[in-house]
């Protein structure tokens, strides 16, 4: 048996670094990287779809997210198990019991709206654990968990014939630092539901990277479909996991594959900057970045640079600001100090008292003062202008 | 710059015009007023910057005043290394044309030409300058701005190079000024306010902070709606609970009130019964005591009817003794009225007896009076007659007593006057007197007054006659009238003389008297009743005497004694009041009886029916006694009494027993525990529908919410923040920088400018100095502007300057500035009708000034009065007229 474990959809999302026209074009390859999942399915012969939480960004959506959401999901095919998360939980506000959602949604999708057991056919099961708001009070995973038949004392025999699903969204306990939030999910007790039987996989979402949780290989975050985040903090994103359980077997061993569906790269560079040769290093550098429309780059930049070199610096960055889909300073890994260099306004053919002017600024540059930022852009324009008003 | 030609063709009021000006120095145009001196510079003006077809208003103005045609200006101007001849025609017409003369010969038309001609200018010419070196007559005098000029700005920096021994500035400074200003402009307003890009990048910013903010809010509207959904659901929950457990006890407290009201339901029942029993025993008691009732009733009515039997037969009795007593009383009553009538009859005989007596005396009476009537009316005849036959009356006896005195006069007046004839008889002798015979006896004398002729015959003796005299004769006749009047009046009276007449009157009035006397009689006999009457009266009362027989009694024939009638009257009378008054007491008897009767008769006959009537009661009473028995027999009626009584008192003790029942039960108590059960239930459901509702409505809000992509918004928002953040900052930098660079530049081109001043301040000192004096010396600032004037040590500002020393001052400046730019920078000076304000020794300095700045560069003066600069040696003269 093969089904498709992916989550963190987040249909809806917005990232406001994004240039002009790039938000449209991400939104779309986000729905898109659903579309995907439909001749994904249907070449690893999936049967079923389940979407591990956070299906939506949030509930407040505009009614065009929720149709073409809609629509994208009904391309898919086989039947998709929604499961609403952090992001989208099953408040008085939700979009799960819109009337819209409610009256568009297509038959091939079932919202897993109650926690326990769905069957998906006979012999199989999913068993959910959807959000009720936003901040649960307890680990909701362990409550379906106890529900389950064949707890604990009748280890081994507990499936009963059926193969279980956990579908559950929420953070494992192992994974944060904050141990003592009690909406975490405990590794331990999904550990034990494995190990006696009880559950045989269990698909979680929260974690937009793709990950394996434990040392038993049937506990997973599938990752977004579509990046969200930069490389520092989301690895492995754009995956979907095809999942087989092979059910002949009582042990029902279990064999995850992933498949890439996004498009997109969010990726934090680092560069050193001292000197011209550094700048155009930097160039080449982002000049060589394939498809970068469909990248967001967040640039830090450290070093010393003279005036005239920050300019070209600036050219640069101008330029790759408009190629990239979005080209974001990484203000924290930035720092760059700007010094006038000796002679360095020499060439300009000026004197008398615009020379003198430019000395001012020079020194003014080179101090610690409050006006030594302003000046560096003083003296920047001073070139710029002086060398006939490029901009 | 040089003007070389200017030619004018129908322009304003000029018909042709051609002046060629010298390629240096000073030039005086001079002209009358009007000759189009100013127009000439106003014409190379418009050469240069209005198109040929320029509908400007300053081009329209100067349309011919004398021809239908266009104006036209052509100009040869050198400038620079270009040398061209500029020809424009304007409103008809419109032509450009432009020959290029040097470096290389070009010619252009239309607006090519007048593009090439504005290229060739700013290549090579300082308009500014240009524009700044002249003093127009129309223009204020205000003092001259040079400091735009960059020839000038070149000359003094060339200046002050020399002076700071440091490299000398280029086009480049100027050229970064002017950027750096233009990029300043980006941002700021002259006056250093942000604008376009910089406001924009600020507005936006602000606009998208409170767009921001606005969808944050309305974010937070769903969060708070979903966390009032939640508590409320919770409290909804809760709700749910309270009112089922308050539905519990109102269930329990219901079944222990249905309890009581089940017993109370027997109680009632019970009660009821009792009141039955109760009542049915009151009845069959009331039957018993009705039927005593009856039977007392019974005996008391035939007491009743024997009582009344008893005073009826009294009544009949009395009543017999009472018809008796009226028949006796009736009797007695007739009898009296027999007894009456006869005393009636009596007295009436009595009474008429004793009216005949009376009658009879008074016919008696009547009889005599008419008696004595009679004889007085037969004396009153008597005398009457004795009157009547008197002739006499009072008058006619005053008229003989009258006569009679008349005569006595006449008389006496006839014997006085007549003559008295006295015979003395001597013997008896007849004698006739007047023929009347007269004897006289011896003796007798006789004597008579003889009045009338009076003849004595003493028969044959004598006749003698006696003839009175006159007065004797009409004394005669009067006597004889006077004794003729009391003859008639005698004979009238019937008397033969006035005695007898005297008697007779004496009689008539005796007469009158007795007449008098017997009237009076008479009239009081009368008095009362007429004599007619009397007789009428006494005629009645014989009619009524009976012949005699009433004066006898019939019986004895006797006379009757009247005393005796009398008396007999008064007895009668008395019997009568006798009679009557018996008669009277005897009817009075009679009608009491009478009235007696009928009352005994009525009490009679009401005690009959009293006793009829309780006889048919009593029977009637009889009748229902019996039936009542038929019906119940006395005995069988009690009996039942004492049965329902008993009955009656089970029922009450059942009453009391489920009363008690119904008490333990605590009634009261189980009431205000259901009303109170029921009042909580009621809250609790209330408090439930109202939680429902506000969850219902939340629900409501959420879905519309729902349906509005919040959080979308807010994400574009934050996005269009973001960016605009951006920006703001990225415009901010570059902002801050211009601002900077500027305001440094700026700071530090003032600097150098103030080192510029001292140059040209220099030149137009030393300038000044020929017209003012030695003592000499302005204020210039770094604007290149004359500030004031200082002159033997006083300083006055350039504003409070006399208009003359303004013109000479700015004049002085104007040529310090022409004399201080390069020579291949210089432009032509023009001075159009200055100096009008200068004293003829001012004139004279003035006139050296020009001369030494007359070098390589162009004056050139346009006046009305020429000899203004008559002084000026190297000037060259045209004169203008008016064409």
């Amino acid at each position: 048996m093969k089904f498709l474990h992916t989550a963190d959809w987040q249909l809806g999302m917005t990232r406001h670094f994004l240039n002009g026209d790039a938000q449209p074009r991400y939104s779309a390859a986000r729905r898109g990287a659903v579309t995907a999942l439909g001749p994904l399915a249907a070449e690893v012969g999936a049967e079923f779809v389940v979407v591990a939480g956070d299906v939506f960004e949030h509930n407040q959506l505009a009614p065009r997210e929720v149709s073409t959401s809609l629509e994208a999901m009904r391309g898919i095919g086989v039947p998709v198990y929604l499961l609403p998360g952090n992001h989208d939980p099953l408040d008085a506000s939700s979009v799960y019991t819109s009337p819209l959602f409610v009256s568009e949604k297509p038959d091939n999708v079932v919202v897993l709206d109650r926690p326990g057991v769905h069957d998906v056919r006979p012999g199989l099961q999913l068993v959910a654990a959807p959000w009720y708001s936003k901040a649960p009070t307890t680990d909701l995973v362990a409550g379906v968990l106890d529900a389950l038949p064949g707890g604990g004392s009748r280890a081994g025999s507990a499936g009963g014939g059926v193969t279980r699903i956990v579908v559950g969204h929420g953070a494992v306990d192992i994974l944060v630092p904050d141990k003592d939030r009690v909406s975490l999910i405990g590794l331990a007790a999904l550990e034990a539901a494995i190990a006696r039987g009880a559950v045989h996989y269990v698909a979680l979402g929260d974690k937009h990277s793709r990950l394996s949780v434990g040392s038993t290989g049937r506990i997973w975050y599938s990752g977004s479909p579509e990046v969200t985040n930069y490389d520092d903090i989301e690895p492995d994103p754009g995956q979907v996991l095809a999942v087989e359980i092979d059910e002949s077997e009582v042990s029902r061993p279990v064999r995850v594959d992933a498949h890439r569906v996004g498009a997109w790269r969010f990726m934090s560079l680092r560069h050193g900057v001292d000197n011209s040769r550094d700048v155009a290093d930097l160039d080449i550098n982002l000049d060589q970045m394939p498809d970068k429309e469909r990248t967001v780059i967040r640039l830090g930049l450290t070093g010393s640079l003279t005036v005239t070199d920050r300019a070209s610096l600036d050219a640069c960055l101008d330029r790759y600001a408009r190629l990239f889909a979005a080209f974001v300073p990484w203000d924290k890994q930035t720092d760059i100090a700007v010094m006038p260099a000796d002679g360095e306004f020499d060439d300009l053919g000026i004197g008398g008292f615009a020379a003198a002017a430019v000395d001012e600024l020079v020194a003014t540059a080179r101090s610690a003062g409050d006006d030594a930022e302003d000046a560096r852009g003083a003296l920047a324009l001073l070139l710029r202008l002086a060398e006939g008003g490029a901009a | 710059m040089k003007l070389h030609r200017l030619v004018l063709t129908n322009y304003r009021g000029i018909t042709h015009r051609d002046i060629e000006f010298p390629d240096r120095g000073v030039v005086v145009v001079s002209g009358a007023n009007e000759t189009g001196k100013t127009s000439m510079l106003e014409a190379l003006d418009l050469l240069l910057e209005a198109k040929d077809r320029s509908g400007k208003k300053e081009v329209k103005q100067v349309k011919p005043t004398h021809a239908d045609v266009g104006a036209e200006v052509v100009a040869e101007i050198s400038s620079g290394r270009y040398r061209f001849v500029y020809r424009k025609r304007f409103h008809k017409r419109p032509e450009t044309e432009l020959t290029v003369l040097a470096p290389r010969r070009e010619q252009f038309t239309g607006d090519e030409a007048h593009e090439r001609v504005r290229a060739m200018l700013a290549e090579t010419v300082d308009l500014d300058l240009w524009h700044a070196q002249r003093v127009l007559q129309s223009a204020p005098m205000s003092a001259a701005d040079l400091s735009g000029c960059n020839a000038l700005s070149r000359a003094l920096d060339v200046v002050a190079g020399e002076v700071d021994d440091a490299p000398a500035p280029g086009d480049v400074d100027t050229l970064l000024i002017d950027r750096v200003e233009e990029e300043f402009r980006r941002y700021f307003t002259s006056t250093g306010r942000p604008t376009s890009e910089w406001s924009a990048a600020t507005a936006r910013l602000r606009a998208a902070d409170a767009d921001v903010a606005r969808y944050a809010a309305a974010v937070a509207e769903v969060d708070e709606a979903v966390r009032r959904h939640v508590t409320l659901t919770f409290d909804l929950a809760q709700l749910v609970d309270e009112s089922a457990t308050a539905a519990a006890r109102l269930t329990r407290v219901r079944k222990a009130a249905g309890e009581v009201a089940a017993l109370r339901g027997e109680l009632d029942q019970a009660s009821v019964r009792s009141q039955a029993a109760k009542s049915a025993y009151t009845a069959s008691r009331a039957a018993l005591t009705e039927r005593r009732r009856a039977r007392a009733d019974i005996d008391e009515r035939a007491a009743a009817v024997a009582l009344l039997q008893t005073e009826s037969e009294e009544a009949t009795e009395s009543l017999d003794t009472a018809a008796e007593m009226q028949v006796a009383a009736d009797e007695a009553a007739v009898q009296a009225r027999s007894a009456l009538t006869a005393s009636q009859e009596r007295l009436d005989t009595a009474r008429s007896a004793v009216q005949r007596l009376a009658d009879r005396e008074e016919a008696d009476r009547l009889a005599s009076r008419l008696a004595t009537i009679e004889r007085n009316e037969r004396e009153l005849g008597a005398v009457q007659q004795g009157v009547t036959a008197i002739t006499l009356t009072d008058a006619l006896m005053a008229a003989i007593e009258d006569a009679a005195a008349a005569v006595g006069r006449a008389t006496v007046a006839v014997e006085q006057t007549a003559a008295h004839v006295e015979m003395v008889a001597a013997a008896d002798v007849d004698v006739r007197i007047d023929g009347d015979a007269l004897t006289l006896r011896a003796g007798e004398t006789w004597s008579a007054g003889v009045t009338s002729v009076t003849g004595v015959d003493i028969p044959g003796v004598l006749s003698l006659r006696v003839v009175p005299a006159a007065s004797a004769t009409a004394t005669q006749a009067s006597l004889d009238a006077a004794t003729a009047a009391l003859t008639q009046a005698l004979s009238k009276a019937g008397a033969a003389d006035v005695e007898s007449a005297r008697a007779l009157d004496r009689r008539r009035h005796e007469l009158r008297a007795a007449r008098q006397q017997v009237d009076a009689i008479l009239r009081a006999l009368t008095a009362d009743d007429s004599a007619d009457e009397l007789r009428e009266r006494l005629r009645s009362l014989a009619a009524r005497m009976p012949a005699e027989g009433g004066l006898f009694d019939a019986h004895t024939g006797e006379s009757l004694d009247p005393a005796a009638q009398r008396r007999e009257l008064i007895e009668a009378t008395a019997v009568h009041q006798q009679a009557i008054r018996d008669c009277e007491t005897h009817r009075k008897v009679a009608e009491e009886a009478g009235k007696l009767l009928a009352q005994r008769g009525l009490r009679a006959a009401r005690l009959m029916e009293k006793l009829q009537a309780a006889q048919a009661e009593l029977t009637a009473a009889g009748v229902r006694l019996t039936e009542q028995r038929a019906a119940a027999t006395d005995d069988e009626l009690a009996v039942t009494a004492e049965a329902d009584a008993e009955a009656a008192a089970k029922a009450d003790a059942l009453v009391v027993r489920l009363g008690e029942d119904l008490a333990r039960h605590q009634p009261e108590s189980v009431a205000a525990a259901l009303a109170e059960a029921e009042r909580g239930a009621a809250a609790a459901t209330a408090r439930r529908e109202a939680a429902i509702e506000a969850l219902r409505e939340v629900a409501a809000q959420l879905k519309v919410y729902g349906t509005e992509g919040r959080k979308g918004s807010l994400d574009a928002a934050e996005t269009e923040r973001e960016h605009a953040e951006a920006e703001y900052l990225r415009v901010q930098r570059r902002a801050r920088a211009a601002q900077l660079l500027r305001s440094v530049m700026g700071r530090h081109r003032d600097a150098m400018r103030q080192r510029y001043v001292d140059p040209f301040r220099g030149e137009v000192e030393r300038l000044g100095r020929i017209v003012f004096g030695d003592s000499f010396e302005v204020d210039v600032d770094s604007q290149l502007c004359i500030g004031a004037r200082t002159l033997s040590g006083r300083t006055v500002p350039y504003e409070s300057l006399s208009g003359g020393a303004k013109e000479q001052l700015g004049i002085v400046a104007r040529l310090a500035g022409a004399a201080l730019v390069a020579k291949e920078d210089s432009v032509p000076v023009v001075i159009d009708d200055a100096l009008g304000f200068t004293d003829a020794g001012r004139l004279a300095k003035m006139a050296e000034v020009f001369d030494a700045v007359a070098g390589d560069g162009q004056v050139i003066i346009l006046t009305c009065s020429p000899q203004r600069y008559a002084d000026v040696r190297s000037a060259q003269h045209i004169k203008l007229f008016a064409s």
